[in-house]
């Protein structure tokens, strides 16, 4: 009976040495530990010093060389057709650009929050609501201004909170937050990207 | 004490919350922010980002409510109203792609080899269209 090879390709890795093993990119498994063990050092890529810092990978290609090395072996593929492989020479030192960055994204992030609340509440007149609720719900004396004002803003922080679904640093359940869901969805709609084109595009 | 006032004081609460999170839903969903993480590949400091994001609205919000003045000085006001236009145009950026503005346009005008042109195109019309406005109100 031939051997059982399962193999589970991940969507994308990223990788840090120029050499890419299939064992960086899938998950393997065989009842033959020997299957296992060679088909887990075969090197599916090898990046260039300089050029391209991705490269997709089909599982058909893996499959070609799996059969040839070994004679008698059905291979099962659990996981991608493609991978995407990323790569990044490993450097320690801090990118100073980077940061810079990253420091520019925190200032938008923070100035243009709070600059799009001023926008809304300038755009639904939220000082003259507040004011109409106080005439309906209290009327006389203008104290209720402030008060609605206030809780206004305690709503408000509340329900930020709540949406983002943590405080400082530290998540309330462990849910994903919602940035975190947009962020792997717009990875791998990159990834799916990448993928469609290269199918697109006759070989290189 | 009035009880009205609690009445009020909980409709504004109430209220407050729920535009939060429909404001909120908006940034996070429109994914502004997801772009700009991994193009620089900071995906790592999300939590950071929607702190500041949080923190942000809420000051920038009773800032506005109350009135509170803060002595930035032009330098400092002309810093804010920097990010907060790049934050606007990266809103508006968004709006259009989700939208699917630029896939039909270009489908159906067959210029996929020239898009970028018609957003940089996009991008000078906005800008001036801002340009214009602030000087017409201003003079």
């Amino acid at each position: 009976m031939a051997d059982l090879l399962y193999i589970k390709p991940k969507q994308s890795v990223k990788v840090n040495e120029r050499k890419v093993l299939l064992k960086d990119m899938a998950e393997i498994y065989s009842d033959n530990p020997d299957i296992a063990f060679a088909a887990d050092k075969i090197e599916v890529y090898k990046f260039k010093e300089k050029g391209k810092k991705q490269h997709i990978i089909s599982i058909l290609d893996v499959v070609t060389t799996l059969t040839s090395m070994f004679a008698d072996v059905d291979i099962i593929n659990l996981g991608e057709p493609d991978t995407i492989i990323y790569y990044e020479a490993s450097d320690s030192n801090v990118n100073v650009k980077e940061i810079l960055k990253f420091i520019g994204l925190c200032f938008i992030a923070f100035f243009g929050a709070a600059f799009s609340i001023m926008s809304y509440n300038s755009d639904v007149n939220l000082v003259g609501q507040l004011e109409l609720m106080q005439d309906l719900f209290v009327g006389g004396d203008e104290a209720g201004i402030s008060i609605a004002g206030m809780f206004y803003s305690i709503g408000l922080f509340l329900g930020i909170i709540i949406f983002f679904n943590h405080g400082a640093a530290k998540k309330f359940t462990d849910e994903p937050t919602p940035l975190q869901v947009q962020l792997r969805k717009y990875e791998q709609d990159v990834n799916q990207t990448i993928i469609t084109d290269m199918d697109r595009r006759p070989e290189k | 004490m009035n009880p009205a006032y609690i009445l009020l004081a909980f409709a504004a609460m109430a209220g407050g919350a729920a535009i939060a999170a429909g404001y909120f839903a908006f940034i996070s969903m429109i994914g502004i922010f997801p772009k700009l993480l991994s193009k620089i590949q900071y995906n790592r400091h999300y939590m950071l980002v929607e702190n500041l994001l949080a923190y942000g609205a809420a000051l920038g919000n009773v800032i506005y409510i109350f009135t509170i003045r803060i002595p930035l000085t032009l330098f400092g006001f002309a810093i804010l109203a920097l990010f907060g236009g790049i934050f606007v145009g990266c809103l508006a950026g968004a709006l259009t792609e989700v939208l699917n503005v630029f896939p039909i346009i270009s489908r159906r005008f067959k210029i996929r080899k020239y898009l970028p042109y018609a957003i940089y195109a996009l991008a000078a019309g906005k800008t001036a269209g801002s340009i214009v406005m602030v000087i017409t109100t201003l003079v």
